[in-house]
C-alpha cells in the first residue's frame, strides 16, 4: 500500500490504472481468462453459478425451527457418543489394569455391584426398545 | 394428571408433529406427565409426491413407503385404526374397531382425497398421479403413447381462495411429460396442451396460482413447444368421443386427459360437521397463525385439511407443525399458545426430468422463480430418496 500518498482521490483512481498496466497483473489475469475459457464455452462455469444460486436458497430456505431440530440432533449425537466414549475409555482401563482375566465365579460376583446391576438393566432395556421397534411385522402389501 | 396428546394420521404432517412433541416435550414424557399417541388407518407411511414419479416410471412401490412404526420414536404409542366420528365435545374419537380415544389435545392431519367423481365423465376417461394406482395406469398410457394429443387440466376447489393439492405438481408433470416423449423419441408427433382454469384463488385468467411465475411461464413452454390455454375450467368429459368441456363453453379433444382432480376432505372429517366449506369439500375451518380449530379447545390442524389459502403441500406441514408444537408445549408449560404460523411454504420444484428450483413463499410474498438448474434436481433426488425420511422423523 502507498503510505506517502495523502490524496484520497489520487489513490482510488490511480490504483484500477495501475492494475490496468501493471503488466504482471495482465498476465495473470489473461492466465485466468485462458484458464475459464473451456469452462464457460463447455457451460460448466454455470454449475458454479448454480452452486452459488442453491447455496442462497438453502441459506433462504432455513428457518429456526430446522436449526432447532438440527442442533437437537447434533447435540444428541455427540451427547451420546462423548458419553459412549467415556465408558469405553474407562472400562478399558480397568480391564487392562486386570492382572489375570476374570474366573467366571469372580464374573458372577461382580454383579453385586449395584451399579453394574443398573447397568445390565440398562441393556436389558434397550434389548426391550428394539424389541418394541420389531414387534410389528411388515404390513402386508395393500 | 397426566396429559393425552392424539395425533391422527400417519401422513407427513401427522408423522413429523408426533416425533416432534416427543423431542419438545422430552422431560414430561419421561416423567410421565404426558402421553404421545399416533392414530392411522395405514401400517404403511407413504411418501405421496413420489406418486407423480411412478406416472414416469421413476420410482417402485417400496421405494415411496416405509412401515409407520419404523418411523416414529419409540415412547409414541402408535395405534392403527380408522377414525370414524370425531366427538369434540366428549374429547374423544370414536375408530371402526368400535374402540374410543380420549384426548386432552387432538392434531388433525387426515390430509385430503383426490374426488375426479366429482366431475362428470372425468373418472371414467381422466388420468391423474396422486395416488398410487392411478398413477400406474397413467405409466402404462405415457410409455406406449406414439402419437395424439395430451390434455393437462387442472382443477380448484370451490371453497374460495383454497388451493388444489401441491401447487406447482401440473407444471412439474407437464415438464416431466414432454422430457419422456422426448427421450422416448415421439414428441414431435405428441402434443402437449397445458391449460388452466380462470379462477384460480385470487387471480383470473392466469397459467398458475401467483402472479411471477405465471410470467415466466409462456417462455418455458415455448421454448419446449409446450401449448397452453388460460381460461380452461373443466365442467364435464365425454369419455366416449375424448372430448373435455370447459364452464367457458370450449369443447377440447384428447388421446389422454392428464387431470389435478377436485378433492376433498376424508369422511371422517366431512362428517364432524365443523366444516364450514361449501360444495362438502371439509375443509378444517383454521386459524391461520395459531393452527387451532375454530370454535374447537385444543383441537389443531395441519396439511391438507385446513382451509388456509396455501399450498396444500409436505413444504407447508414442515413449517406448520412445529407451531403446533410450539403451542402445545407452552399450553401444558404456561397456560397460553406462543408461537405463529407466517404461511410459509418450502419446496423443491421438479421442472422436468433432470432439473429443480428450490422455492419458498409466506402469507406476505409470492415465490420468486429462478432459472431450473441440474444442481436443484440433485437436492429434489436426494430429497426424495433420503432426506424425506429424515423430515418425517423430526430431525431436519
Ligand atoms: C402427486 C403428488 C405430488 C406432490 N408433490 C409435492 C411436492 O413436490 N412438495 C410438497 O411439499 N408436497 C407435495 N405433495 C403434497 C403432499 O404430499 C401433501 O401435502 C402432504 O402429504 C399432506 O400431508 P398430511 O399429513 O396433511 O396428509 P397425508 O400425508 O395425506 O396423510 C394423511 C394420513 O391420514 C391417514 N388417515 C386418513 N383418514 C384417516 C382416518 N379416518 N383415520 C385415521 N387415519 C386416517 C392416512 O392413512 C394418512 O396416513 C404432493 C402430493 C401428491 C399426491
Amino acid at each position: 500500500m502507498n503510505t506517502t500518498n495523502t490524496n484520497i482521490d489520487e489513490t482510488t483512481t490511480s490504483q484500477p490504472n495501475n492494475f490496468i498496466t501493471n503488466p504482471n497483473a495482465q498476465a495473470g489475469l489473461e492466465e485466468l481468462i485462458q484458464k475459464i475459457e473451456p469452462l464457460l464455452a463447455g457451460r460448466r462455469l454455470n454449475r458454479i453459478v448454480d452452486l452459488m444460486s442453491v447455496t442462497a436458497d438453502v441459506v433462504d430456505m432455513t428457518d429456526d425451527y430446522m436449526v432447532e431440530k438440527l442442533c437437537k440432533g447434533y447435540e444428541e449425537a455427540i451427547g451420546g457418543a462423548w458419553t459412549a466414549g467415556n465408558i469405553v475409555r474407562m472400562a478399558s482401563n480397568d480391564v487392562r489394569k486386570m492382572e489375570e482375566p476374570p474366573t467366571l465365579w469372580s464374573l458372577l460376583k461382580t454383579a453385586k455391584d449395584p451399579e453394574v446391576r443398573r447397568g445390565l438393566a440398562f441393556m436389558l432395556m434397550m434389548a426391550r426398545g428394539i424389541g418394541k421397534q420389531m414387534s410389528q411385522p411388515l404390513p402386508d402389501d395393500d | 394428571m397426566k396429559k393425552r396428546i392424539l395425533v391422527i394420521g400417519g401422513g407427513i404432517g401427522g408423522t413429523m408433529t408426533a416425533n416432534h412433541l416427543v423431542s419438545k416435550l422430552y422431560p414430561e414424557i419421561s416423567r410421565d406427565k404426558v402421553e404421545v399417541s399416533l392414530l392411522s388407518n395405514s401400517p404403511w407411511h407413504y411418501y405421496k409426491p413420489a406418486f407423480m414419479y411412478v406416472a414416469f416410471n421413476k420410482f417402485f412401490k417400496d421405494e415411496l413407503r416405509r412401515p409407520q412404526q419404523s418411523l416414529l420414536r419409540p415412547e409414541i404409542n402408535f395405534i392403527v385404526d380408522e377414525v370414524e366420528s370425531f366427538e369434540f365435545n366428549a374429547t374423544r374419537v370414536r375408530c371402526s374397531s368400535g374402540k374410543f380415544y380420549e384426548y386432552d389435545y387432538l392434531v388433525i392431519s387426515t390430509g385430503c382425497l383426490p374426488a375426479p367423481e366429482r366431475i362428470e365423465g372425468l373418472k371414467e376417461a381422466g388420468d391423474h398421479f396422486y395416488q398410487y394406482a392411478p398413477a400406474k395406469a397413467l405409466a402404462e398410457k405415457l410409455t406406449t403413447i406414439k402419437k395424439g394429443r395430451i390434455f393437462v387440466t387442472v382443477n380448484f376447489p370451490q371453497t374460495p381462495n383454497v388451493p388444489h393439492q401441491c401447487g406447482i405438481a401440473p407444471i412439474e408433470t407437464t415438464l416431466m411429460l414432454d422430457d419422456l416423449l422426448r427421450k422416448r423419441g415421439v414428441r414431435d408427433k405428441v402434443e402437449i396442451v397445458y391449460t388452466y382454469p380462470t379462477v384460480s384463488q385470487l387471480l383470473r385468467n392466469c397459467l398458475f396460482m401467483q402472479k411471477d411465475t405465471c410470467e415466466v411461464l409462456p417462455t418455458i413452454f415455448e421454448q419446449r413447444d409446450i401449448k397452453y390455454q388460460h381460461g380452461f375450467s373443466l365442467s364435464h368429459v365425454d369419455p366416449d368421443k375424448k372430448i373435455a368441456y370447459s364452464h367457458e363453453g370450449k369443447e377440447e379433444n384428447f388421446d389422454i386427459l392428464m387431470a389435478t382432480p377436485p378433492i376433498r376432505a376424508v369422511d371422517a372429517v366431512i362428517n364432524s360437521g365443523v366444516s364450514q366449506a361449501i360444495n362438502n369439500e371439509g375443509w378444517l375451518p383454521t386459524d391461520h397463525e395459531t393452527m387451532e380449530v375454530y370454535g374447537l379447545n385444543n383441537v389443531f390442524v395441519l396439511g391438507d385439511t385446513v382451509d388456509l389459502p396455501v399450498s396444500k403441500a409436505g413444504g407447508s406441514c414442515h413449517s406448520q407443525s412445529p407451531v403446533i408444537v410450539n403451542n402445545i408445549a407452552s399450553h401444558i408449560r404456561l397456560g397460553r399458545l406462543c408461537d405463529q404460523y407466517d404461511g410459509r411454504v418450502v419446496a423443491i420444484a421438479q421442472m422436468g426430468l433432470e432439473d429443480g428450483m428450490p422455492l419458498w413463499y409466506d402469507y406476505s410474498s409470492d415465490v420468486q422463480p429462478t432459472p431450473p438448474n441440474k444442481l436443484g434436481g440433485l437436492m429434489r433426488k436426494s430429497f426424495n430418496r433420503g432426506v424425506y425420511w429424515s423430515v418425517a422423523r423430526g430431525l431436519v
